[in-house]
């Protein structure tokens, strides 16, 4: 009996629960919103600045440099991806993320290919692709399948 | 001359990358950034891999790249259909500010 209790939901834990998920967004005052608004536009310009014109010193001698500011500019939407799968305040904001990034891990493979000289990493685009079209559609439906308010 | 068109495929296709991660940063709701990020990210990369053609020129990794751009085409916007469902079944909510919710109004009208 004590264990089927428990199992039943108490619908005080279940509105606790609730006040928490609610407390757990940031609430932010109307006057400081445009503030954060123009703190994030600036970090993200000044990073996207620095990755454009400063690019990191090349470990690897490249035939040119301009391929590999590209490769540069991928891995900082990679890194823009990475940061909604970390912060995502739900399960589906996460799984775009990550389909997100399965798509550019594509291209970022076709850009690899072109300097290197080697040609099976479009072989890796590829197999990326397909892995990452059936990971989503098998995240979508595990989502689908559980309801949460009804 | 090739060179120098696939060069301006590539750098098309990275700003459709650039802008489209950004609308995955910065908007405001699920549907928002699906909708924002998943085309832009999807012609984005089109756009690479189309450059990556014309720049390999025709050989075996060059028609693997228009392979690739086939596969693309047809499955992501299949995927994210899928996922944009599946976060309306499983209950986030949209945006106070979004204005009309048409997938709801038909779950209504068809009960």
């Amino acid at each position: 009996m004590k264990a089927r209790d428990r199992g039943k939901k108490n619908p005080q834990i279940l509105r606790k629960n609730k006040r928490r998920s609610i407390s757990r967004q940031t609430i932010v005052a109307p006057e400081y919103r445009r503030l954060r608004w123009l703190m994030g536009t600036i970090t993200i310009l000044g990073i996207t600045a620095v990755v454009i014109f400063y690019p990191l010193p090349s470990l690897i001698r490249w035939q040119s440099s301009f391929l590999m500011r590209c490769f540069f500019i991928v891995l900082l939407c990679g890194a823009f991806c990475l940061y909604r799968i970390l912060r995502g305040p739900s399960a589906p904001d996460r799984i775009v993320a990550i389909d997100i990034l399965g798509i550019l891990i594509v291209g970022f493979c076709a850009i690899l290919g072109i300097p290197t000289g080697r040609t099976w990493y479009i072989d890796i685009g590829i197999a990326w692709a397909l892995q990452s079209f059936i990971g989503t559609i098998a995240l979508a439906k595990y989502i689908e399948g559980r309801n949460f308010d009804e | 001359m090739n060179n120098i068109m696939g060069m301006i495929f590539i750098v098309v296709g990275l700003v459709f990358d650039f802008f489209g991660c950004l609308g995955l940063v910065r908007l405001p709701d699920v549907y928002n950034r699906l909708q924002a990020s998943t085309k832009c990210v999807t012609f984005g990369t089109c756009s690479i891999l189309f450059g990556a053609f014309l720049m390999l020129g025709i050989t075996a990794a060059g028609i693997k790249t228009l392979f690739c751009i086939i596969f693309l085409v047809l499955t992501a916007p299949v995927s994210a259909h899928a996922l944009a469902r599946g976060a309306h079944i499983s209950g986030v909510k949209l945006w106070k500010k979004s204005v009309v919710d048409r997938y709801k109004e038909d779950k209504r009208s068809n009960q």
